[in-house]
């Protein structure tokens, strides 16, 4: 995965793309009124603006994932799929923009910035086998809130991985799923594409990570 | 065409499917020819206590006089029947079914947040009187009414309107509008009364629940859960059941029958009877009568009667009085077969067994291991069967995480489970345990005792703990309080199938991921299983991948530089 500064840098700049979008749109509404042929005009826009957002973000996000590599076939594949996703919930979204106040709606647009930084991951570990659970599976308690981050070592070898659960470091608290995965996968090891299984944290450790969420906490 | 279902309702719907999808369960409702799948046959009378013969009045002439199937006052008559004096045996019995499903302890499973929050909806049950009044009152409505037990369903929801304006409480928060679903997850649930309660026969609507005011509320399928006993095939009827009491109804009249006779004949009182009276004529015994009458009155007796007395008129006639009882029993009648009789029909009619009623006597087969049988049997019968019922609603009320099961208590299982135990621990003892080496000492036979040469044990104390916690995971922490020992565990030294021990740490959604390892790279199939809604893009081109670079680039992200390698080949250039 990139450096946190990357990161930040990104989900800095993609989320100014996203607010871009959507604030010419209250500009309109704003200057002629919510019913007004322009405010019309401007939803419309608004729209095609969103959907072109979170487009090109993806596929900022995928480039990021590759590590300066090219995008694969394979990737380009799930990146559809992805974008495909997101689109679909982004359209009814620039079609609620009428409903929404600018606060609910800039809200409403940051959400998808942790799915697109979430493309990252996706795109990264796309060569690992199926994990037991990603970041913002359904299964965790976190669900789509989830801001952790998947951190693969790429070992000597075909198919030899370790994957870490990094816990969001800007998070001020994690659901208990994220916090026993962040300790257990520590690595999560993958040799010759199979999962071998995992080290343990030892107490020591456990105090240490404890301590540590208690000061990102404080 | 079926109704269209909002997303919660499909999740509620989700809830009570095992295996199929909501999806599935729309195309099998639109794919149906039958009216009860569709919205149209709303029936106007609802079918129910209220309403399902609402046009179909019995007049009842007695306590025990029960209208027929399908007519009005079923409902209230079948409420007060087996509440009669001499209805003991029935009352007893659906006493005995209610005390057997509040001695059932529950277990909830599943993550502990979700665990925790099922054990709130339950505490919280029945308006906060708990989980014990409310199967009390379930289980007795499941016995004793063929409309079944409902369950309200208490959860968030749209306001209720009326002209425009939201109707609130006396506190001032909006009262709910119970005809819109429920539009979070439930918070608790509550026993509604059966009699008050109809069937409509409409999908999104399926009951009507008429207040003490009599004001009408219609009910969302959401918010409401019913059941009945041995619901009626007929279509007409939307699944209105026959309880076990209507199938032991006549038990019931011969029992009450059969007390009100023994009792009669017991008091002090002449039972009911005819009365021919001898040597007395009309006007003297009304004579009497006025004086026996004026003197009730003279001590204000308005219900009791004190005895009558008959004054002889002619001393060469005396009088006769003559009763010959309403009620008799039949010469050949026997109390401990009228008895047996009662108890072998309501237990069949409830699914119980004749000895939770009344122990076996007499013969000698009324034994222990015969008791121990019918224990067996009992979970495939009206226990079972109300516990079933009940774990299936519990599971589509709490969250979908948590399973609920009740606890059977099954000996023979535990016995097995024990053995297994037992073994295992003396295998891991065993191994524990030094091996004395005893080599006869010839010179000296007394260091055998003082010096003998231990062996070292296969495996160490820690070792042996560390076994034993991985065999018997309930020991753990009492063999490694500070949890020092567990953490020394290293998972991938333990079991060579450590893929499997994967999928069971992370529960079924990761095993169902793992068995479709066709393919080893499966992220694209991945995001497929998770975009069911989706829109079809434009295929990712190099433009576009060029522009995103370019916008990175923008950003003060240099591409070039993520690479480990191509970061050290960076730094060593420079």
């Amino acid at each position: 995965l990139p450096a946190p500064d990357v990161l930040q840098t990104f989900t800095e700049g993609a989320a100014q793309r996203m607010v871009d979008a959507v604030q010419p749109y209250y500009d309109a509404v704003d200057q002629y009124g919510s019913g007004s042929l322009q405010a019309q005009v401007a939803q419309s826009i608004a729209r095609r603006d969103l959907e072109r957002a979170v487009y090109t973000n993806h596929v900022a996000a995928a480039r990021l994932g590759s590590a300066g590599g090219s995008l694969t076939a394979e990737a380009k594949a799930a990146l559809s799929d992805i974008i495909g996703t997101d689109t679909y919930y982004v359209e009814r979204f620039a079609d609620e923009l009428p409903d929404l106040s600018l606060g609910q709606a800039l809200v409403r647009a940051n959400l998808y910035v942790s799915t697109q930084r979430n493309t990252i991951t996706d795109i990264t570990t796309l060569e690992l086998p199926t994990l037991p659970v990603y970041p913002k599976d359904d299964s965790l308690i976190c669900t789509w809130h989830c801001k952790c981050n998947l951190r693969v070592s790429f070992l000597f070898g075909k198919g030899n991985y370790d994957v870490y659960w990094d816990l969001d470091p800007a998070g001020r608290e994690h659901c208990p799923d994220c916090i026993r995965l962040a300790s257990t996968w520590r690595p999560l090891q993958i040799r010759s594409g199979q999962i071998v299984g995992q080290k343990m944290l030892r107490a020591h450790d456990r105090k240490i990570l404890k301590a540590a969420l208690e000061r990102l906490a404080a | 065409m079926a109704t269209t279902r909002s997303h919660l309702q499909r999740r509620a719907a989700m809830s009570r499917l095992k295996q199929a999808s909501p999806q599935q369960l729309d195309r099998v409702i639109a794919d149906s020819v039958q009216s009860r799948a569709h919205e149209i046959n709303g029936a106007f009378f609802g079918v129910g206590a209220p309403g399902l013969n609402r046009l179909l009045f019995y007049r009842q002439k007695t306590d025990l006089d029960i209208p027929p199937y399908g007519y009005g006052g079923r409902a209230t008559a079948l409420r007060r029947v087996f509440r009669l004096v001499g209805a003991d045996v029935i009352a007893s019995a659906i006493a005995v079914l209610i005390q057997k499903v509040q001695a059932t302890a529950y277990v909830i499973e599943g993550p502990e947040r979700t665990v925790r929050q099922a054990q709130q909806m339950i505490d919280l049950a029945d308006l906060g009187k708990g989980w014990l009044q409310y199967v009390a009152k379930w289980v007795l409505d499941y016995c004793t009414q063929d409309n079944g037990a409902f369950t309200e369903i208490l959860g968030p929801g749209k306001a209720l309107r009326r002209n425009g304006q939201v109707v609130r409480n006396l506190d001032g928060t909006p009262v709910v509008d119970v005809a819109q679903p429920l539009a979070a997850r439930a918070l608790s649930f509550a026993h509604i009364d059966s009699i008050a309660c109809e069937r409509t026969g409409v999908y999104e609507l399926p009951v009507r629940y008429y207040d003490i005011n009599g004001s009408m509320h219609l009910l969302n399928n959401t918010r409401v859960h019913w059941v009945a006993d041995m619901p009626q095939a007929d279509e007409r009827l939307f699944g209105y059941g026959f309880c076990g009491l209507s199938r032991c109804l006549s038990m019931v009249q011969y029992a009450v029958n059969w007390a009100t006779a023994r009792n009669e004949s017991l008091d002090n009182m002449p039972p009911l009877s005819i009365m021919a009276l001898e040597n007395i004529n009309k006007e003297v015994f009304e004579k009497q009568m006025l004086a026996y009458e004026g003197e009730r009155q003279a001590v204000e007796e308005t219900v009791l009667r004190s005895l009558l007395t008959l004054v002889q008129q002619d001393p060469t006639k005396p009088i006769g009085v003559k009763l010959t009882p309403v009620r008799q029993l039949w010469e050949s009648f026997d109390e401990e077969s009228a008895f047996r009789l009662i108890v072998n029909t309501v237990a069949m009619a409830f699914g119980l067994d004749p000895q939770d009623l009344a122990p076996l006597t007499s013969q000698a087969m009324g034994s222990g291991m015969q008791s121990t049988v019918l224990e067996d049997k009992a979970r495939g019968k009206g226990h079972g069967t109300i516990l079933t019922q009940l774990e299936e609603f519990m599971r589509g009320a709490l969250p979908a995480s948590c399973s609920f099961g009740f606890d059977f208590q099954d000996d023979q299982q535990d016995e097995l489970r024990a053995r297994i135990r037992e073994s295992k621990i003396n295998g891991i003892v065993k191994l524990a345990q030094p091996l004395v080496q005893r080599l006869p000492n010839v010179q000296d036979p007394l260091a055998d005792l003082t010096a003998s040469s231990p062996i070292e044990a296969i495996i160490n104390r820690d070792e042996a703990k560390q076994l034993l916690m991985l065999e018997i995971p309930e020991y753990a922490d009492v063999l490694d309080p500070s949890r020092t020992l567990r953490d020394q565990v290293v998972v991938d030294d333990m079991d060579p199938t450590l893929v499997e021990m994967q999928m069971k740490m992370y529960g079924p959604r990761a095993r169902y991921h793992s068995k479709s390892r066709q393919t080893v790279i499966l992220g694209s199939e991945r995001f497929q299983k998770k975009t069911a809604k989706r829109v079809v893009v434009d295929p990712v081109t190099d433009a576009d991948v060029q522009e995103a670079e370019q916008w990175l680039t923008d950003l003060g992200i240099d591409l070039t530089k993520l690479r480990p390698e191509q970061q050290e080949a960076a730094l060593a250039s420079a």
